[in-house]
């Protein structure tokens, strides 16, 4: 394509990001190039019309036939030639779309309300995605809840992952640099908070995976595990700082002396390290539609059986850090008391 | 008394005994079996939920000015997209011109009294306010979050009232199917001596079209609907992944309906238009057969595109390459037609009436709406443009630019004679044109942004987007106040306009051989049947200030007689 | 209209007299048809576009059940055993005989007899509350076991079915009959006694067809009665299967006790000795999702009858008032066309829900 023709394209199409999009937007401007001239055409002949055969005092209409067949058959066969030709092209790039590259590295997805979880070869899991250019990837993509979309424009590439099901998709990004991912099926209140960012490395994927070793829980302070926990797992929903959204706040969660249900019963605690405390906020994470809190929606799903013991203790640990609405990452390496102090509080009793 | 002639009292301005007039109070139009009052009722009902519906999409736009949140939370933004969307297609777009243009001209148009079962359309009215109070109950309840679609698993698990809306919705189906079941009847069996079907209307080709969708479709969505609710009440499994169900099969059943829907809204749309088109250019509309024939091709082939909105959703490829090849063909007969109005337009006598300037209007926004349509039946290109405001922007063009557009070009046409007035042309003008400017500028930066990447839905976007969104803002409120604009003009001329004839455009429809109003039982006179567009059966005369039908000299003529009193039993 | 100076022109012949002609109408046309032919024609084209509209209705649910059966076809066959055929069967039986006398009804008002008309319509009410009846034995049965719809479902097979034969369920199906039954039978008598012949008549005939409900309800407890004590004499399931092998009909009704997979295999031939006499895990809650459907099909197909029973009611009053002529037949025509199509969709039904092999 011509120069002045994709400068032009930069002002209603995203950057060219992965190996589909070149080819996505040659057919995106061949259908917008058919489309100009057709409705310039169909509109100065409507407006010329309009002006020339108006009706006016003096004026007499000429005698007109009022169908032609030939007419007819070439305004159908003529746009059905060129519909047959999109058709041929986008069937085209969707069968490039559907057949991954034999090298494509796989990466695991779980999307959930509001929030995504990329889970590398290696093991470690981000709620950002890293990707290394010219690699190609497939994501084999699950959901937690309900339905959700994965979609980076720069990548021309979108996939609805649904409940129950595995979904797949693949690309192989071509252009270093940062792109917003963006959920694209309504998935609730946070829907559009759902964006996260997509950097696509220059480095090599070995080198890459290399650089983000895994977190290893046992050798981070249980405070900073639980962060990171609230981040992949709960953020999408509550905010420690007090702000508004679907699910409670955690800000004074861990000082909470009295808790009231929508249905109208109530708990209290005596400070977050009685067992109460601790035993509600296991179950809440476990079997969340057991007590829901007054003035919220029952939505959260379960996360039995996602997050073990362990985790849940350090999520506890970190209730416990965010009381006052701030967080500070703990400075000093964990050790091992504190390792324990963690894996204790998560084993609390049911 | 001035004389008044025959000829005056048959085809000018009714003088008594009207159908609005025939009888009074609130319960002669609660129960009445009048086409024309039924449609006069569905008048208020339509324009209401457009109002309201309109206002939620003020908000809408008004809160979308700044990407963050501004005045609404997002939960009450989801709420507003969901109830704009859902009382705009349920409430508005589907029932507007079949329930109101279609009740009030259809039957005339075949110089019948009524359609074939008043009682079915007078329940069908009675549906219309139940599933429009259901609406109301979700309003004053906890509202709705699910989008218009109800997409499940998030439609059986969120906490907003699913159920209430579901069963508006489910009750508006039934409406729309009784109405479509008395159109097919009445129009197959109560058409006049002489109109084969060759010879009928364009609008009655467009809503026999319509009707058949709306009769083989709607049962479809109810059943979806009737089991979404007890999926919510029961958890059944058939659609809840969580309770081993499917959500695509959902989707497949949801738009199964919803695809041919879209049609339910636009084919009557392209009837008034095709039937005004005619009328205003007073020339015969070309190539009948071909337009009348692509609405009931496009009816049969709205069945089989359903899956081209699931792109995306993990159906089989080789389903979404079957659904995307369908789709295509789709745009050939809506060709054909844009083909034939210009060529109807060529050397024809064009009265820029306001009816007239909807008309062109119409070609304008639809042929936006429709060319769009390429980008999203092709699949490589659909798939980066699926769920953004690419899709909003199309489909509002062929919805609002298209079925809007002609539903109020058609209340201007028909307006002489609902309510035996005319309306002020300038002023009609003037408020299509602001119509016209504030959608094209609310809809096409969105255009622009859904290419870009912006999704739909979406509360909070990113500030790169910004410039399209406050130019869309700044359409809404012009397109606004030109929709209020347009309908005052309306009322205004029901009270106040000048008194118009039976027949002030010269159309050559039954429809306006009646008086304007019609009286109770429509004709006071014997119906003379010629073909709908051979525009030299009527002429001009000044004495009503209308046209008048040519009627077939007789060398005998009948004894003098006494007028017949317009009856009105 | 006094002082108008009436002009006569060519517009004269115009001017319908038809206002004045309704004399020629029938007393059961409508204004807006001109003949009663067309009054038939489009009642005729109208019943049928709201078959198809029927038809499509179901159409979804018959989509859902295929697409479930294609997917887990051993959920489908497992759980069918829980229904009973025989009582499926004497529905089945009991609907095709409707049909029969409704077809009658309606040859019958076409010859303008309305006596015979009044007849049929009753035995096809009577035939329709008997469906209802069995159906609401089969239905309390199943809610006594838990075999419940989706989520509901809380069928143990370990556990002991020592249900009462009459269960509670039973009883709330039957309070809305019997006290419609109760209101005919006085509104019947006090008519009848104060010579209102025509809305006694009536009111009798609403009776016995309440009454043809509660037979239904005999004939399936009856039914079930014969079948309990084989159930409660069996510890050993094992054994009942083995013993009932060769009686097709027992072993399947016993299946609602009996651990799936044995009757599986004596359903399929193969030797129930291979079946481990412990197989009696619970059920998969899977076999929720086929209840789910076989309430919601059955379900809607009997507020089909119920609806059916009402338009009924209405021909057979209509009936005894001795309105059908040959030239106006119209609605027995389309009633009887809607309650043939409700049967064809039992048809359908039956063999799909309890036929599955």
């Amino acid at each position: 394509m011509i120069n002045p023709l994709q400068s032009l394209a930069q002002f209603y199409l995203p950057k060219q990001a992965s190996n589909f999009a070149a080819e996505t937007d040659f057919l995106f401007n061949a259908i917008l190039w058919i489309s100009i001239v057709s409705f310039v055409a169909i509109v100065v002949v409507m407006v010329w019309f309009a002006v020339i055969y108006r009706r006016r005092p003096g004026y007499v209409p000429k005698p007109s036939p009022s169908h032609s067949l030939g007419l007819e058959l070439l305004w159908t066969i003529g746009p059905s030639l060129i519909l047959i030709w999109i058709f041929f092209e986008g069937a085209n790039g969707y069968a490039t779309l559907k057949t991954p590259s034999n090298d494509a590295e796989v990466i695991e997805v779980t999307a959930l309300q509001f929030g995504w979880q990329f889970t590398y070869p290696n093991g470690e899991v981000t709620d950002t995605l890293h990707l290394s250019v010219n690699q190609p990837v497939r994501l084999q993509m699950t959901s937690n809840d309900v339905i959700h979309s994965f979609y980076v424009p720069e990548f021309r590439a979108k996939m609805d992952i649904m409940p129950g099901r595995k979904h797949s998709m693949w690309f192989k990004p071509t252009l270093i640099g940062e792109y917003k991912l963006f959920c694209t099926e309504y998935c609730g209140e946070g829907h559009s908070k759902m964006v996260r960012d997509v950097i696509v490395h220059a480095e090599p994927w070995k080198e890459m995976l290399r650089k983000n070793v895994r977190w290893r829980e046992d050798q981070n302070h249980p405070v900073a595990n639980g962060h990171r926990l609230y981040k992949l797992w709960c953020g999408g929903c509550h905010s420690y700082d007090g702000s508004a959204k679907t699910g409670p706040s955690f800000k004074g969660l861990a000082s909470l002396t009295n808790r009231e249900f929508a249905d109208g019963s109530s708990l209290s605690f005596s400070g977050s390290e009685s067992d109460e405390w601790q035993d509600y906020i296991s179950e809440s994470i476990r079997k969340p539609d057991a007590k829901i809190v007054k003035g919220y929606p029952n939505q959260m799903p379960s996360f039995e059986g996602k997050l073990s013991p362990e985790q849940i203790g350090y999520i506890i640990r970190f209730l416990r850090e965010v009381d006052g609405g701030t967080y500070t990452e703990p400075a000093k390496p964990a050790t091992e008391s504190e390792v324990e102090a963690g894996a204790e509080a998560a084993v609390a009793p049911q | 008394m001035a004389t008044v002639t025959q000829k005056q009292q048959l085809f000018g301005h009714a003088p008594t005994n009207h159908y609005l007039d025939a009888s009074r109070g609130v319960m002669s139009w609660i129960f009445t079996l009048d086409h024309k009052r039924i449609a006069i009722m569905y008048m208020y009902g339509v324009i209401l939920s457009l109002f309201l519906a309109g206002i939620f999409a003020l908000v809408l736009r008004l809160e979308l000015y700044t990407p963050g949140p501004w005045f609404l939370t997002s939960a009450q933004y989801n709420q507003m997209f969901t109830l704009h969307g859902a009382v705009m297609v349920f409430l508005f777009i589907i029932p507007s011109i079949p329930a109101i243009i279609g009740n009030f001209v259809l039957p005339m148009m075949l110089g019948a009294k009524d359609v074939a079962f008043p009682r079915l359309n007078l329940a069908s009215l009675w549906l219309y306010w139940a599933g429009g109070f259901f609406f109301i109950v979700v309003l004053a309840t906890s509202g709705l979050d699910t989008g218009w679609t109800f997409y499940t698993p998030y439609s059986t698990t969120t906490s907003t009232n699913v159920i209430a809306a579901t069963l508006g919705a489910f009750i508006l189906g039934f409406s729309s199917i009784f109405t479509g079941l008395n159109f097919i009847v009445t129009i197959n069996t109560m058409r006049p001596k002489g109109m084969t079907w060759f010879r009928m209307p364009l609008l009655l080709w467009g809503l026999y079209s319509t009707s058949i969708i709306q009769v083989l479709a709607t049962p479809v969505l109810g059943i979806t609907l009737l089991l979404l609710i007890v999926e919510r009440l029961l958890k059944l499994g058939i659609f809840d992944p969580a309770y081993g169900g499917d959500p695509l099969l959902y989707q497949h059943f949801f738009w199964f309906y919803s695809h041919p829907a879209v049609y339910i809204m636009i084919l009557p749309a392209m009837g008034v238009i095709s039937e005004m088109l005619g009328v205003h250019c007073r020339k015969e509309v070309f190539g009948y057969k071909f337009i009348a024939l692509s609405s009931v091709a496009i009816a049969l082939l709205g069945f089989l595109v359903w899956g081209h909105h699931m792109f995306t959703s993990g159906q089989s490829e080789m389903a979404s390459l079957v659904f995307s090849a369908i789709t295509f063909s789709v745009a050939v007969p809506s060709a054909i037609k844009v083909f034939n109005w210009l060529c109807t337009m060529y050397r024809g006598d064009i009265n820029l009436s306001t009816p007239m300037m909807y008309i062109m209007s119409f070609i304008f926004l639809f042929g936006i709406g429709g060319l769009t349509g390429l980008w999203l039946g092709a699949l490589s290109t659909d798939i980066p443009l699926h769920d953004t405001y690419f899709v909003v922007a199309h489909f509002h063009y062929v919805m609002v630019g298209g079925t809007m557009t002609s539903l109020l070009g058609g209340l201007f046409h028909w307006w002489p004679k609902m309510s035996g007035r005319m309306y002020n042309e300038p002023l009609g003008k003037l408020f299509c044109l602001l119509v016209f400017i504030g959608f094209n500028l609310t809809f096409f930066p969105q255009f622009i942004m859904g290419s870009l990447g912006m999704p739909r839905r979406y509360h909070e976007y990113q500030a790169v987007y910004q410039i399209y969104h406050q130019l869309s803002t700044i359409g809404a409120f012009t397109l606004g106040i030109g929709i209020f604009g347009a309908v005052m003009t309306l009322v205004y001329a029901w009270f106040f306009g000048r008194k118009a004839s039976g027949n002030p455009w010269g159309a050559a429809t039954l429809e306006w051989q009646s008086s304007s109003p019609p009286s109770f039982h429509n004709f006071e006179h014997r119906v003379i049947v010629s073909a709908p567009y051979d525009f030299s059966s009527v002429v001009y005369d000044e004495s009503v200030d209308g046209y008048v039908p040519v009627v077939p000299k007789r060398e005998a003529a009948p004894a003098p007689q006494p007028t017949p009193a317009p009856v009105s039993n | 209209m006094a002082t108008t100076n009436v002009v006569r022109d060519e517009y004269s012949e115009l001017v319908d007299l038809e206002h004045s002609h309704d004399h020629e109408h029938g007393q059961f046309i409508a204004h807006h048809f001109h003949s009663a032919e067309q009054q038939f024609d489009s009642g005729k084209l109208g019943i049928w576009l709201f078959l198809v509209t029927e038809v499509l209705f179901f159409g979804g649910l018959f989509v859902a059940y295929i697409i479930y059966r294609y997917n887990r076809p051993d959920v489908f066959i497992d759980a069918h055993h829980h229904l009973d055929t025989l009582l499926g069967g004497l529905n089945t039986i009991v609907l095709l005989f409707s049909s029969l006398t409704m077809a009658w009804g309606v040859r019958a008002a076409q010859l303008g007899d309305n006596r015979t008309t009044a007849i049929s319509v009753l035995a096809t009410m009577v035939c329709a509350a008997l469906f209802l009846g069995v159906k609401a034995v089969e239905y309390s049965h199943k809610w006594d076991l838990g075999l419940l719809p989706g989520n509901l479902f809380s069928y143990d097979p370990l556990a002991k079915h020592d249900h009462a034969l009459i269960s509670n369920y039973l009883v709330m199906l039957c309070v809305p009959f019997g006290v419609l039954l109760l209101g005919f039978l006085l509104g019947a008598i006090l008519n009848l006694n104060t010579g209102k012949k025509l809305i006694g008549q009536f009111y009798g005939g609403m009776a016995i067809t309440m009454l043809g409900y509660f037979a239904g309800v005999g004939v399936g407890v009856l039914w079930m009665a014969t079948m309990t004590p084989k159930h409660d004499s069996h510890d050993d399931h094992h054994a009942a299967v083995v013993v009932a092998a060769d009686a097709v009909r027992p072993v399947v009704f016993s299946a609602d006790d009996a651990a799936p997979k044995v009757e599986t295999a004596v359903v399929d031939g193969a030797a129930a000795a291979e079946a481990p006499a412990g197989s009696t895990a619970p059920l998969d809650k899977s076999l929720g999702v086929f209840f789910s459907i076989y309430y919601c099909m059955t379900g809607l197909h009997a507020v089909h009858i119920i609806a059916g029973i009402a338009a009924l009611a209405w021909i057979f009053y209509r009936s005894l008032a001795a309105q059908w002529r040959p030239d106006y037949f119209g609605p027995v025509d389309f009633v009887g066309l809607y309650w043939h199509l409700v049967d064809l969709i039992w048809i359908y039904l039956f063999p799909l829900m309890y036929l599955i092999r």
